[in-house]
């Protein structure tokens, strides 16, 4: 079943150990170690703690140095550095049938847990170890909290939990958004804005009596039967709407005004004012052009009389051309040369001598030009305007255009344009502008007034909104069905992993009362861990919870339990949750855990390592020579090795004194070239002690502050006493020189001093020490059962004589 | 001793789908957001986004019944 075993441990230079030590677990593989305060026994607990933690530190020591917390420096031995010695921890850890040596240095800053304690670790779900002064700080400050963490994470039961805590959560949220009021307030707002708050929230009577009032006020016959999309007098009001719609806006208007203003405008008109426009430009031109040519023939006339009439007449090609060179008179063709001026030089300089008289009969004809330009100016720029105005009119203004295009046409074809084509083309557009003024009156008092644009935008926008009320009422009413869906599963999936969490649970629960009664006795209260209520199950939490009544109710046991109820509660947490979880590593490390008990407790807690722990490695440290004690009696024929401190050296460590010595242990010594005589002794008084034990012999009771140690001379007496009495001698063992055993052999009994003594035998050899051992050992051989040879006894207070413990044996002791 | 979530967790996602009296959209929300190996953490948003789906669905269904 043990996958791992922790098969050998070394320090040194860590905690109290500064030369190393080395702990077998070979043969036995548990241990127990006795000392008193003070010598070293918790940091054999520190060394596991120290390999197993993460971070290479102790829980009481912290990450650093800080209010409490030594840190991590105080890992290492205070004299490691003096002594050059490197502090660490060596673990030969076997897993299956390797074995690792694994190495953590106690000092840097870098004590990375080594990868091949992964395996182990990872099969540690319950920590193994558990300290006495942690036990009451569990029970009563381990929050709800932090034990529904540990259960969780030593059950892996988190899965489950989160979809009760998800199914919570989601029942919490859809009853919020079934509940949620803001969208239809968000309606009764949209409502309130488009009825200018004569309304503020929706009313289906209110609503479409104020769509009527709409619709009548834009025309009384509309009468709107619902409010609906497919009511007809909605439908009228649609196509009425959509006809203004087409119509020309106010934009548009105000274009063709502008521009037909641009034409002709009479200003102050009613007051004589005058007219500006192209039209009115263009009708200046003309009058202008005709008054040049009028001018201009009067001055030509007028300049056809002076005395050079005639001959200006004839010379007036030349004048205009100025063409000088010429043969004959133009007129009279008569030869230049011969004529009476002889050249036309001569007739040049003459006519310039009388050019002032034409001077301005050449500047009406310039106006003339000039008053040309300008009608043919005025009359590109009008017919542009008018391409342009013809361009914005509509259907609407059909007779208009009509006219302006024929207008526009007259004036492309020059010539044909006249006064009375000016007056047509002002008259239309003087009309056309009274037309569109009328028009924008009637549209700016639509604007303020129900234009039916307007009232079917906010008929359709009441019906918009009727209908996503609608629609959302629909969608609550189908919400608020799914919503107890929701909560009708979620409370039967609650309820059944509730079911199977408590069952899960209560597999922790039976070893913990059975242990904690084992602890307690009989009358031990009931304990129940529990899963707090359905409202609670977000919280994280787990009750741990007493029947202190007996009653069946239930109540939170720090308020009513003793001290070392408390102790063997958390106790029992502790060892159910290791025996439970951490079976594939079955190894327990209990640091001086019965502080609290009394002389019961501490025998039933040996017992139930005993019973319940056979198949772990355990590692117990104990301050309490009576457990220790209880231990080695309970658990003395088991692969326990028991040891302890006798004394704390500063230039070494601890220094034990074995319990239990085998043979393996002598014959180590002896091969290390060491006197083995205090083994010897201890385990002659180790024998001594089981066999008084078992035979039932008479001691006197000891003195209070030695009540549970014996010497050896008062076992000794005490066994040759009871062998006396029963006519029991030992059978001499030949060559015999071991005083002790003449004692017990003779039934002489001396004063054999105490087991601590220094030098038990003086100054021998270690051939005399073989010799001894071997005689010791050939004694012990006489105690054995005649039947079966096993040497392990029993005396009920019934009988006289011990008999075989052997089950289907117990033969009558008696020497063979 | 482990509990074997995933095991319970599909086992409870059957016997809610195979419930008669149980609504099968929602069971079918649940047992795909909350009782799948494959939980996202978002998964309530996700839960709460398809039960509103349903209801849209629901609400459009009425809604052009009724019209």
């Amino acid at each position: 079943m043990t996958n791992f075993l922790l098969k050998k441990l070394e320090m040194s230079g860590f905690r109290a150990y500064l030369k190393p030590k080395t702990f077998e677990f070979a043969d036995r593989k548990s241990l127990a170690v006795f000392a008193p305060n003070g010598h070293g026994k918790s940091s054999l607990v520190d060394a596991f703690e120290f390999m197993f933690s993460e971070n290479g530190t102790l829980e009481r020591l912290g990450l650093r140095a800080i209010n409490n917390s030594a840190g991590p420096s105080a890992l290492a031995h205070y004299k490691a550095s003096e002594k050059s010695i490197q502090p660490e921890v060596k673990l030969w850890l076997k897993a299956g049938s390797s074995t690792e040596e694994i190495i953590r240095k106690a000092t840097g800053t870098s004590r990375t847990r080594p990868l091949a304690l992964e395996p182990l670790i990872e099969c540690f779900t319950v920590s193994p170890i558990i300290r006495g002064h942690e036990l009451r700080a569990f029970v009563e400050r381990q929050t709800s909290e932090d034990r529904y963490k540990d259960v969780v994470r030593w059950f892996d039961l988190e899965p489950l939990l989160r979809v009760q805590r998800n199914l919570k959560e989601l029942r919490k949220r859809l009853k919020a958004d079934v509940e949620n009021e803001q969208p239809i307030k968000e309606i009764d707002r949209a409502v309130s804005n488009l009825t200018a708050n004569t309304l503020t929230s929706w009313n289906d009577d209110l609503v479409l009596d104020y769509a009527r009032k709409l619709a009548s006020a834009a025309d009384t016959t509309l009468v709107l039967d619902r409010l609906d999309g497919a009511d007809p007098a909605y439908l009228e009001l649609a196509r009425r709407c959509k006809d203004e719609e087409e119509r020309l806006g106010i934009e548009g208007l105000q274009q063709i005004r502008r521009t037909a203003l641009s034409l002709y405008e009479e200003q102050d008109f009613q007051t004589g004012g005058k007219c500006i426009g192209h039209i009115a430009a263009l009708e200046t031109a003309v009058s202008q052009l005709k008054e040049a040519v009028e001018h201009e023939n009067e001055e030509k006339s007028s300049a056809a009389k002076s005395v050079f009439a005639r001959l200006w007449q004839a010379a007036e090609p030349l004048f205009c051309d100025q063409n000088i060179d010429i043969q004959n008179c133009p007129v009279c063709a008569t030869p230049i040369a011969t004529s009476e001026a002889g050249s036309a030089e001569i007739i040049h300089q003459h006519l310039k001598s009388n050019l002032s008289e034409l001077e301005k009969y050449a500047k009406s004809v310039e106006q003339s030009k000039l008053a040309e330009t300008n009608v043919a100016s005025t009359k590109s720029s009008t017919k542009a305007t008018l391409g342009a105005l013809l361009g914005i009119l509509d259907s609407h203004h059909s007779n208009a255009k009509s006219i302006l295009e024929i207008s526009l046409k007259k004036l492309e074809n020059s010539g044909e344009w006249d006064v009375q084509d000016a007056e047509t083309a002002k008259s239309t557009i003087r009309d056309l502008i009274k037309s569109v003024d009328c028009k924008l009156a009637e549209l700016s008092q639509n604007l303020s007034q129900a234009s039916y644009c307007n009232v079917h935008a906010a008929i359709s926008a009441l019906i918009a909104i009727k209908n996503e009320r609608h629609y959302l009422l629909l969608k609550q009413s189908a919400l608020s069905d799914l919503s107890d869906q929701v909560t009708i599963q979620s409370n039967f999936l609650i309820g059944k992993i509730r079911e199977i969490v408590q069952k899960i649970l209560d597999k922790l629960t039976v070893p913990i009362n059975s242990i904690y009664k084992e602890i307690q006795g009989a009358n031990a209260v009931a304990i129940k861990l529990e899963l707090p209520s359905d409202e609670e199950l977000v919280m994280h939490k787990l009750h741990l919870l007493v029947d202190f009544a007996g009653n069946g109710s239930r109540v939170q046991p720090s308020g009513y339990l003793s001290d070392s109820q408390i102790h063997s509660l958390a106790l029992a947490i502790r060892l159910a949750g290791i025996k439970l979880f951490n079976d594939k590593a079955p190894i327990l490390i209990l640091d001086d855990i019965v502080t609290s008990y009394d002389a019961d407790h501490r025998r039933n807690i040996c017992s139930l390592l005993a019973k319940e722990f056979t198949e772990f490695q355990v590692i117990v440290t104990t301050h309490d020579e009576r457990f220790f004690l209880y231990l080695k009696d309970q658990l003395g024929d088991q692969p326990w090795h028991f040891t302890r401190i006798i004394r704390l050296e500063d230039d070494n460590g601890p220094i034990f004194g074995d319990h239990r010595i085998t043979e393996t242990m002598i014959a180590s010594a002896w091969s290390e070239g060491r006197s083995a005589a205090n083994e010897i002794r201890q385990a002659e008084e180790e024998w001594l002690l089981q066999i008084s034990r078992e035979f039932g012999v008479d001691v006197r009771i000891r003195a209070l502050e030695r009540s549970y140690s014996y010497e050896r001379a008062e076992l000794a007496d005490a066994l040759a006493e009871f062998l006396k009495k029963l006519n029991m001698v030992p059978p001499v063992v030949s060559g015999v020189s071991n005083r002790f055993l003449i004692s017990l052999q003779q039934g002489v009994i001396e004063n054999f001093g105490s087991h601590f003594q220094d030098t038990p035998y003086g100054t021998s050899s270690i051939g005399d020490e073989k010799v001894r051992w071997r005689e010791f050992t050939e004694f012990r051989e006489k105690f054995a059962c005649p039947r079966c040879g096993k040497k392990r006894f029993q005396r009920p207070n019934s009988l006289r004589k011990p008999v075989c413990s052997a089950t289907a044996c117990e033969t009558q002791f008696a020497f063979s | 001793m482990k509990a074997n979530c995933i095991d319970i967790l599909e086992e409870l996602g059957q016997t809610l789908k195979e419930n008669g009296d149980f609504n099968t959209d929602i069971a079918t929300i649940i047992a795909s957001n909350f009782l799948s190996p494959e939980t996202s953490e978002n998964c309530v948003d996700l839960a709460i986004d398809g039960i509103h789906e349903i209801a849209q669905k629901i609400a459009d269904h009425n809604k052009n019944d009724l019209a």
